[in-house]
């Protein structure tokens, strides 16, 4: 095992003066063999010596030294006053441009622009209104794509093939299915109502049957 | 700080030339001792010197009389050599050799084992070799060295044994431990 006492008692020998280092190192044989190399080392202090200086350091440093610390003073001196014409010149320029936006015709406050030919907007509809307007819209929608599917479907009948022509002939709509259902009992709607038919289509779907059934009350 | 140091910046402010010279004459050993060991290189170590002052006579409007001069001048330095090495890592250029002399030649193989320990404090990390120098050369107490450093003195001193212990592993490996010296009891 080695002794690392030395180390720590080399401090306070070489900063303090405390002589248990050269005890220590006497007496421990675990640091015999350091006890020669710190001779040396507390030897080779003793030999460390600055360098000197040349001899005319001094006058050497004070000639570089002297023209480059007045140097700051007039540099600031200059920063601080602009060149006359340069000065001159930016007097000019911002006189020019108070002059010019001065004089200068102000625009009087801005009119938003009208279009003469705006297109003009549709009336804004209640929300009854609208729906009323759809509805009326698909049933004639619906009822003119009946009609129209047939009248296509006989225009098309004469040039099928023999073999797919119908055994019984497809005659005309006498009338749109829903005139021909008014006043049919089981063909009245069931109800007017959209969110009424969507929740009479919800109900019977198997998952909100489920999730339905399991809600209390 | 010394009433001479207030007195000198006093003068050095009222743009005296004299008094420019004499401070430079005042602290050119410790700055230019300092820019030698960090930087191993005499030429470097004067240019670096030049800047050192140039930066302190015009940094002395902006420093706090209250400190001590020696600490505020050498953490100039110290910062100088730190910019230039990591300047010149970027530039390598032919280094300089100091051919370098013991004061008094001694009969013992005491040149050998200085220029181990300069080689050791030479591969010494930056913060290390400052502290060491500063210590064992120029003979700086850990007060200043902190405040010149700008570091607590428990730092310092950590540095300082930590710098002792890495030469001292250097002066193992290069055999240095032949020959048995008598123990000097006088520390430095």
């Amino acid at each position: 095992m080695k002794c690392k006492t030395w180390e720590i008692l080399l401090q306070t020998y070489l900063d303090e003066g405390d002589k248990s280092l050269l005890r220590h190192l006497d007496e421990c044989p675990d640091c015999a063999t350091e006890r020669i190399l710190v001779q040396r080392f507390l030897h080779g202090l003793e030999l460390l010596h600055p360098p000197a200086p040349p001899s005319n350091l001094t006058e050497r440093l004070t000639a570089g030294v002297l023209p480059m610390v007045r140097r700051p003073t007039v540099r600031l001196h200059r920063h601080r006053q602009l060149p006359p014409r340069l000065a001159l010149a930016l007097a000019a320029s911002l006189l020019l441009a108070l002059g010019v936006w001065l004089v200068w015709p102000r625009q009087v406050a801005r009119q938003p622009i009208a279009f003469q030919n705006e297109p003009a907007l549709p009336p804004q509809l209640s929300l009854r209104e609208s729906w009323h307007e759809a509805q009326t819209a698909m049933r004639s929608l619906s009822s003119r794509a009946a009609n129209e599917t047939v009248d296509t479907t006989t225009s098309l009948l004469p040039t099928l093939p023999m073999s797919l022509d119908p055994m019984v002939p497809i005659e005309p709509p006498i009338k749109p299915l829903r005139e021909a259902t008014a006043g049919v009992e089981a063909f009245a709607p069931v109800t007017e109502s959209a969110r009424r038919a969507v929740g009479l289509f919800l109900r019977d779907l198997p998952f909100h049957r489920r999730t339905s059934d399991k809600k209390p009350g | 700080m010394s009433t001479d140091d207030a007195t000198l910046v006093r003068r050095c402010l009222s743009n005296d030339p004299e008094a420019v010279r004499d401070l430079i004459a005042r602290f050119q050993s410790d700055v230019y001792g300092l820019c030698v060991r960090l930087l191993h290189h005499r030429h470097d170590a004067e240019d670096v010197c030049q800047e050192v002052f140039v930066r302190v006579f015009r940094g002395l409007a902006g420093w706090d009389a209250s400190r001590p001069l020696k600490p505020w001048i050498m953490g100039i330095a110290i910062n100088r050599c730190r910019t230039w090495l990591s300047q010149r890592a970027r530039k390598p250029e032919l280094v300089d050799f100091l051919q370098e002399t013991v004061a008094s030649q001694p009969e013992d193989d005491s040149v050998e084992l200085l220029a181990e320990i300069r080689a050791a404090v030479e591969d010494l990390r930056l913060e290390y070799r400052t502290v060491f120098v500063l210590f064992h050369e120029q003979g700086y107490p850990y007060e200043t060295i902190a405040a010149a450093m700008q570091r607590p003195i428990g730092t310092i001193k950590t540095w300082l044994h930590r710098a002792r212990l890495e030469i001292l592993t250097r002066l193992r490996q290069r055999g240095m431990i032949e020959v048995e010296l008598p123990l000097n009891e006088s520390p430095q």
